[in-house]
């Protein structure tokens, strides 16, 4: 089985989609030719190189570069969606959602509802989220609990290059919008990818360590720092289970709530802010659904209520580390009513 | 695999276990839509109809009209025609039980179920239809069947049903995607008479931090105390200014050490006594409720008279002697005297749940039985109508079903009165908690030797010590102490009982 990066899982995944499928196309800056190269061809491959080759295989016609407008791509993605086609559109940073924001949480979340089930909006929105690129405050954001606040829309977090592989497929493939969000940091990760098609399921998470003592909910960049607390501890003798739930929305309640009732302990951890976020919000399902079960408080590891620094040394102070997670996983092992 | 769908006996409600086939809509062979009505399905409560979860071919049809069929148990195959007929087969063999059986029924009944080819003909795998039988409805079976590793399932679920022994292709499945949920097995495992245990690691002090904590942010102050007290300051909150540990944490930190393991020094690390936690079986859990219950709602006071038993012992001796084997024992006849004194006294033959009062006609006397694991109050009914031998040879075969765990409810539920004996441990007194809603309890000790003073003179006399705990809402102390009068005059002139 082949290693490969996610960087590499995107260009093949979209390169076999659009192979077999004449209705895939990819829209964005820069995903054909380049800024600053006089139009030529294939000078960037889209602004993380992700689409280098596919335009010379495929052409201008279905490798669309955009003005630098998110509002009018994403828009007219939407559009192309809702008329036949299955566009994927490529928002560089997800920062940038402000821009385009009535496009996607106004009109391609309410198609399908406003048009009596009529219309089918098979769109992807491909960004990057996270901190630690040094890219300052207005390119370090985690904004995918804004967008998984909105119900018609389906948010997917991959956090190595085998799930990217088989949820981009399920993604592209799937009818209504699809916000598929990868971190900066990690599209140089590789891991063995199976080259034959798979496509893995939205809504169930996976489960990358298993332990009985304390349940650990960690999304993307998280998940990695999260399994290897689990492996320092058990060292120790405290057994931890890490859940990657994989997409945000739908939420794979029920393996949260499941492995909580075994554990009776639970650390989320989230690079979002807490305030209103994907971390809180599970929380308060724990508490909700699983009260009976806790044994300690739930504890939440996010960054703290600021913008990101731009200084190296805040940021990495700024993005919730190893050590945060271990301590918190700590003080639930030890607490005592 | 792809493009197969199973249609399952849907689950319509939480008491439905299984459906009735009320219709067929489709034959084998149709082609249908998705969507398109496949049959109509009878429970206890409604009809409904069941559609077609895709389109493709009907390849399957499992049921006859008329059959009941369990919840998730496969009712039909949907495939694409070009789908070939042993990969249909080789997914009714691993989805459950049901089909192999219904294969085997065909052959030779001795023919191993996987080893048994796919049946030759439609017809003949409809003639087999009607004597199907469901492995899976069969509750002792938890444990059995194929390899499960392929049925869908979420990690936890997959790990507890390991622990569990629990067959995946026994359970029904629920979760999303029809994946297999942790709910599912406690269900299943429920349906066996079986229970879950979710057993929380204790909260284990000796794991919290050794870590070298000279790097964390901390007052002087704080310091200083922290190492006075052994605390670790990666254990201490950092309330203080700047994110500082401050004294307060500290000390908080070490009341918190001090109330989890009080005996914790810091030269030693702390022995864990070995205490093993378990939780309260469901008979201790119900004695726990209503001794509780008994002890909080009703005001209990007590009233003790000494009783001699030489005339009883006499006549005890008089009644064992023809009767070789069935031995009249000093309880029976206190059932017996009990049984006449509450006659005597209806008073104390009641029953009061708070509100009304139950006065009892005859003597249901419970008679306290210890068991290992708690105890248990046989009832004689209508004690004051039986003789000592009825009574002594009831006593006898209900404490021994009792101990056998196979008394009826109605022969432990109600009576009047109760009668705990511990005197065979030769304990001379003790009183007793109400078994309510009973009125009073009658605390028995050892029959023992005592002097006694009779006339002025000093004598031996067999002396037993009687300790009535009454309800004092309904029994005031001028009636128990009647009660326990009438009790001492039947015990020591045996003969008033015959009156």
């Amino acid at each position: 089985m082949p290693n490969k990066t996610i960087r590499e899982v995107i260009h093949d995944t979209v390169r076999d989609e659009m192979r077999r499928d004449p209705n895939v196309i990819l829209m964005g800056e820069d995903v054909a030719g380049g800024a600053g190269c006089s139009g030529e061809d294939d000078a960037f491959g889209g602004a993380f190189g992700f689409y280098k080759g596919l335009v010379g295989e495929f052409g201008r016609g279905r490798i669309i570069d955009t003005p630098i407008s998110e509002a009018a791509y994403i828009g007219a993605a939407a559009g192309a969606a809702m008329t036949g086609l299955r566009p994927i559109a490529d928002l560089q940073f997800f920062d940038f959602l402000g821009v385009c924001f009535d496009q996607i949480y106004n009109q391609m979340a309410k198609f399908r509802y406003m048009f009596g089930g009529k219309s089918d909006t098979p769109l992807v929105i491909l960004s990057l989220v996270g901190a630690g690129l040094r890219c300052g405050a207005q390119h370090s954001q985690s904004l995918h609990p804004q967008v998984t606040a909105i119900p018609g829309l389906k948010v997917v977090m991959p956090e190595n290059a085998y799930d990217t592989k088989g949820l981009l497929l399920t993604a592209i493939r799937d009818d209504d919008p699809v916000i598929f969000l990868l971190h900066k940091l990690q599209f140089e990760n590789a891991c063995e990818v199976p080259d034959e098609e798979y496509l893995i399921p939205f809504g169930e998470a996976s489960f990358p360590r298993e332990g009985t003592d304390v349940t650990i909910v960690a999304f993307s960049a998280m998940v990695q720092k999260a399994v290897a607390v689990a492996d320092r501890l058990r060292e120790e003798g405290i057994s931890v289970e890490v859940i990657d739930p994989r997409t945000t929305s739908p939420l794979d309640e029920e393996a949260i709530l499941e492995s909580v009732e075994m554990t009776g302990r639970i650390v989320i951890v989230d690079e979002a802010w807490e305030r209103c976020s994907v971390a809180a919000d599970i929380a308060s399902i724990v508490a909700r659904k699983a009260f009976a079960a806790l044994q300690a408080p739930i504890i939440t590891v996010t960054a703290p209520h600021t913008p990101a620094p731009f200084s190296p040394v805040l940021e990495d102070l700024y993005i919730p580390s190893e050590d945060d997670i271990e301590r918190a996983v700590r003080e639930v092992v030890a607490y005592r009513r | 695999m792809s493009g197969i769908n199973k249609v399952t006996m849907p689950k319509w409600g939480m008491e439905m276990v299984e459906g009735e086939i009320a219709e067929w809509h489709v034959s084998e062979g149709d082609s249908i839509a998705e969507g398109d009505d496949l049959l109509d399905v009878e429970t206890s409560k409604i009809v409904n109809t069941v559609t077609a979860p895709a389109g493709g071919v009907v390849r399957r049809l499992l049921g006859a009209v008329g059959e009941m069929v369990p919840v998730g148990e496969i009712l039909a195959v949907i495939a694409p025609a070009d789908v070939a007929e042993d990969e249909i087969e080789r997914i009714l063999a691993g989805a459950a039980s049901r089909a192999p059986q219904q294969k085997v029924a065909d052959e030779s009944a001795a023919a191993e179920p996987q080893a048994v080819s796919a049946p030759d003909s439609d017809s003949e795998r409809k003639a087999a239809n009607p004597v199907k039988s469901f492995a899976s409805s069969q509750p002792a079976e938890l444990a059995a069947g194929a390899d499960d590793s392929g049925v869908s399932a979420t990690p936890v679920a997959r790990r507890v049903a390991r622990e569990q022994c629990v067959n995946l292709h026994q359970v029904v499945a629920s979760g999303r995607h029809g994946r297999v949920t942790l709910a599912d097995i406690e269900a299943a495992l429920e349906a066996n008479g079986r229970s879950l245990e979710k057993s929380y690691s204790a909260a284990r002090p000796e794991l919290r931090s050794q870590r070298d904590d000279s790097a964390v942010f901390a007052t002087p102050v704080a310091r200083r105390l922290a190492l006075e007290l052994g605390v670790n300051l990666l254990d201490c909150r950092n309330s203080g200014r700047h994110g500082r540990v401050s004294k307060a944490d500290v000390e908080a930190a070490a009341s918190r050490a001090l109330a989890s393991n009080p005996v914790v020094s810091r030269a030693e690390a702390p022995a864990l006594p070995s205490v093993e936690s378990q939780p309260l079986s469901g008979m201790r859990r119900t004695i726990a409720a209503r001794l509780q219950a008994s002890k909080r709602e009703a005001p209990h006071f007590r009233v003790q008279v000494d009783v001699e038993v030489d005339a009883l012992l006499a006549v005890r001796e008089q009644l064992n002697r023809p009767h070789g084997e069935a031995k009249v024992s000093l309880n029976d006849l206190l059932v017996k005297a009990s049984a006449c004194a509450l006659v005597a006294v209806p008073g104390v033959n009641v029953q009061f749940d708070g509100d009304t009062v139950q006065q009892y006609a005859d003597a249901d006397i419970a008679v306290a039985v210890a068991l290992d694991e708690g105890l248990i109050t046989p009832i004689v009914r209508g004690a004051n109508h039986k003789g000592v031998l009825a009574i002594s040879n009831e006593v006898r075969d209900l404490a021994t079903r009792a101990r056998l765990g196979t008394l009826r409810p109605e022969e432990f539920q109600g009576g009047s009165f109760s009668i705990s004996n511990l005197g065979m441990y030769g304990v001379d007194r003790f009183d007793a908690i109400i078994n309510s809603p009973q009125g009073a309890i009658l605390a028995v000790g050892a029959a023992e030797q005592r002097p006694v003073v009779r006339q002025g003179e000093l004598a031996v006399a067999t002396m037993l010590t009687l300790t009535l705990s009454s309800d004092h809402r309904i029994i005031d102390g001028a009636l128990a102490a009647r009660f326990l009068s009438a009790l001492r005059g039947f015990l020591e002139t045996p003969a008033t009982m015959l009156a």
